[in-house]
């Protein structure tokens, strides 16, 4: 009875003391309810003969039928591999930049010229990749591209046809990914910097710490919780890329597709004229799935070793 | 006090925000099926109504193909219209501007919404991926009723928009239903170089070779012969060679009409020795510099022929060709390499269908009959106002010339290029080309002899056993399709890799499943 009690009284005091703070939050849950939560059970679509006439409800089920279409094809480890391993690059090259420019960043003493760096580099984030496309375009194209025509006939190399050739691929799409991506993510890791304790600094520099050895040592393992937790939050998408990058940027050109064909590029490229709602669900369907088990079992394991950073 | 305002304004706005999951709104997924059940039944009962002659005007969604946003001459075009509609059939039109290309994908958005749409367009698609999903309604109890003329004008066109059995469109416009193909030059060039042209003449691949190679040897680099859409998949624009596609596209093999207009064999055309002549010919045309070395990642493919540096394209053409044939606001002088033959490729190319959204189907099929049988409606569809956006020069009761009032029609209030609505030889004639175009045009269809006409006209494939391997068999398709076409692999590597890739698809199983209801629907004939 009073442990309850007890209850009560805390949530009442929690709720009077952050009732703003939870206000801040309505919109965005509410966006969450509607947008998340309440079409989950449209998980349903991927298990049934989508029929319009007789609504969501009433068409007949179909079994696993529909995620047939997935194996169905040579590629389907190709497209996995493809998938894995970019997540999986992406992540690395893009938090080590991160965390490069968001150290050096902080280096920087004039206010303003930071102010205008980071701003600068946030400018690509927002661009649309089909923007990003034409700017790629303009370097990688046979006909008139920049590099074709500027910078291999200095270096006395034979132009190349980019947009034919997959091996040069992964560099270029990790360079563009990184690129138009490092602006966005460094802003986490630099607030996070900005809140170390300049005490740290201070001490260190009274030992005689060069900036180096201070930033090995202080700023680097300070910024391993967040790090690891944007890990673990990135492992839930790793069976997920970015299909404007895939797409957009090779200008989905054939001859590229055994490294640059993705889950979502293969979808979209297979159910655009066929409008299968059953097969694109079952796509969704499956993705989502593989990315719940994965964010759960790390989870797990990260508790074991580091309690604190495990998201839940 | 303060603490139970705010907790009573936080819980009003929790339960608010629930709520607006369950209202009735169109676009919410649960209410789909109910929606979809009431606009049937009540489909059905306005139908009675109507035939009583109900004095209620219906509102018909219908969807507008159009090139840019509409603008202020598009809606006096409208308002026009439903002066004409509501007096004569009791129909408000209100058109659902779209992309061309995108019409079905469009429709199919609105529709599986639940929203309402009577009429949509099917452009370039067969119209099995509507039917197949339950998106669009048969019209096989309302055509004679209510679409009487649609059935006097088209004719055997109608034929082509059945599928299963059933009747799920009808044709857009009466064009004559041949299709002929060639290369388009521009004028220029062909002056130039003091080429010749036969009109009648049907000329081989290697003549038309002989023409690229001088003109190159003239213009040098950075000049280019013709650019291949990289949204057709079918060699040189269906330029190359004949052939019927009982699916509509190519994942469900191709009849060959250069071999033969009897044969009833299904091929894969990938196989074929055609095709690989025509790989070789490209990979060919694309080391020689004919084709640009960036064509097969070209997004602006449809636009690319009217650039200076480029020489012309392969594309269909009229078959009574004007005579002074022109596009890309200049001359040009065509070089047939096709007969004019009939094939059904899978149904019309460009139909209506009526989505099972609609509220009135009966009334929306009297909208488009409405086309066919009033020619001042269609034309003011088509062109607009007479005296804003064209002027008459000449007129002998039947027929008219007009002539658009700008250089660029595209400057007009008002401006549509699509020739999709009513009767086409009820349509004015452009000048300068003489005032029974028309007339000629009829006459060069019925010319047609019975053997150019395509032997499976009237035959559909029934996909529904096939989907995942026809969407499989599409998938490898896309990703080879526009090298080929552009000449950028060396085809005796690339094309085995390109047919292996189609059979670990499935397409032998796609092709077997059409030759087996081919067959059967050709016994059913006899």
């Amino acid at each position: 009875m009073k442990n309850k009690n007890q209850l009560v009284h805390k949530i009442k005091i929690t709720f009077s003391q952050n009732w703003l703070y939870y206000i801040m939050v309505l919109p965005g849950l509410i966006y969450l309810l509607i947008n998340s939560y309440l079409p989950m059970f449209g998980i349903i679509i991927a298990f049934k003969k989508m029929d319009f006439s007789k609504g969501i409800f009433g068409s007949e089920w179909n079994g696993l039928n529909n995620f047939r279409f997935l194996f169905a094809t040579n590629d389907a480890w190709i497209i996995t591999r493809n998938t894995i391993a970019y997540s999986i690059i992406f992540f690395i090259v893009g938090t080590f930049m991160a965390i490069l420019f968001a150290v050096c960043l902080n280096e920087v003493t004039n206010k303003i010229s930071a102010k205008l760096y980071q701003t600068i580099s946030l400018l690509p984030y927002l661009m649309s990749w089909v923007i990003v496309s034409y700017l790629a375009f303009a370097f990688l194209s046979s006909e008139s591209g920049f590099i074709n025509k500027s910078i291999l006939p200095i270096l006395g190399i034979d132009s190349i046809s980019w947009y034919h050739e997959k091996d040069y691929w992964p560099f270029i799409l990790t360079f563009v990914s990184t690129w138009k991506g490092v602006g966005y993510s460094m802003i986490l890791y630099y607030s996070n910097i900005l809140g170390i304790n300049q005490d740290y600094f201070e001490a260190a520099k009274i030992d005689g710490a060069s900036k180096l050895r201070q930033i090995r040592y202080i700023t680097l393992p300070l910024l391993k919780p967040t790090v690891i937790t944007l890990l673990i939050l990135n492992l839930g998408s790793i069976f997920r890329s970015d299909f404007g990058l895939f797409y957009q940027v090779t200008k989905n050109s054939g001859p590229l597709y055994p490294y640059t064909r993705t889950i979502d590029v293969y979808i979209y490229q297979a159910l655009m004229k066929n409008a299968d709602y059953g097969m694109s669900s079952a796509a969704s369907v499956c993705q989502s799935i593989i990315g719940f088990v994965l964010i759960i079992s790390a989870n797990k394991f990260l508790r074991k070793y580091q309690a604190s950073s495990a998201l839940f | 006090m303060k603490k139970k305002v705010i907790a009573l304004i936080l819980g009003s706005a929790l339960a608010a925000a629930s709520l607006t999951g369950c209202s009735g709104d169109n676009n919410s997924t649960a209410d789909t099926s109910s929606m979809q059940t009431t606009t049937t039944e009540e489909g059905s009962e306005t139908t009675n109504e109507s035939a009583a002659g109900s004095d209620d005007i219906v509102e018909i969604f219908w969807q507008y193909p159009a090139i840019s946003d509409v603008g202020e001459g598009f809606y006096r075009m409208e308002d026009a219209l439903n002066e004409m509609m509501e007096r004569d059939i009791g129909v408000h039109v209100t058109f659902v501007p779209t992309g061309l290309m995108e019409s079905q994908q469009n429709a199919i958005l609105s529709v599986s919404t639940g929203e309402q749409l009577d009429i949509c367009l099917s452009a370039f698609t067969s119209v099995a991926k509507l039917v197949e999903n339950g998106l669009v309604q048969p019209l096989d109890d309302i055509i004679e009723e209510y679409g009487p003329d649609i059935l006097e004008v088209c004719g055997a066109a109608v034929g082509g928009c059945y599928y299963d059995g059933k009747l799920y469109g009808v044709p857009t416009s009466s064009t004559a239903m041949y299709t002929s193909y060639g290369y388009k030059m521009k004028k220029v060039y062909f002056d130039k170089y003091g080429f010749e042209n036969d009109r009648d003449k049907l000329y081989t691949f290697d003549e038309i070779e002989e023409m690229f190679s001088v003109v190159k040897a003239g213009e040098g680099d950075n000049f280019y012969m013709f650019t291949p859409w990289n949204n057709t998949v079918e060699p040189l624009n269906s330029s190359y060679l004949e052939f019927d596609k009982p699916s509509g596209d190519l994942t469900a093999g191709v009849v060959m009409l250069n071999r033969s207009f009897d044969e009833l064999t299904v091929y894969n055309l990938f196989e074929t020795p055609e095709y690989e002549e025509f790989c070789k010919r490209m990979y060919d045309w694309r080391q020689k510099g004919y084709i640009a070395p960036d064509a097969s990642v070209d997004t602006d493919y449809s636009s690319r022929a009217a650039n200076d540096n480029y020489m012309g394209n392969f594309s269909g053409i009229g078959g009574a060709i004007a005579e002074n044939p022109s596009d890309w606001n200049q001359d040009i002088v065509v070089y047939r390499t096709i007969a004019p033959y009939i094939a059904q490729n899978g149904g019309r190319n460009m139909t209506w269908n009526i989505p099972v959204t609609s509220v009135n189907p009966a009334k929306a099929l009297e909208a488009i009959n409405y086309l066919f049988k009033n020619k001042e409606a269609t034309w003011l569809i088509l062109y607009g106002f007479e005296g804003e956006e064209y002027e008459v020069v000449e007129d002998n009761g039947v027929d008219k010339i007009i002539r658009y009032l700008a250089d660029n029609p595209q400057d007009l209030p008002y401006y549509q290029p699509y020739g999709i609505y009513g009767d086409r030889f009820a349509w004015p004639v452009f000048y300068p080309n003489s005032i029974d175009f028309n007339r000629k045009i009829g006459d060069y269809h019925d010319q047609i002899p019975e053997s150019k006409y395509s032997p499976i006209i009237g035959y559909s494939f029934n996909q529904s056993s096939v989907t995942v391997e026809m969407a499989a068999v599409q998938t490898v398709i896309e990703q080879y399709y526009t090298t080929f076409n552009s000449g950028v692999l060396d085809p005796d590597k690339a094309l085995p890799e390109f047919q292996s890739a189609l059979k670990a698809a499935g397409i032998d199983k796609v092709i077997a499943e059409n030759q087996r209801q081919l067959d059967e629907w050709a016994a059913s004939k006899k």
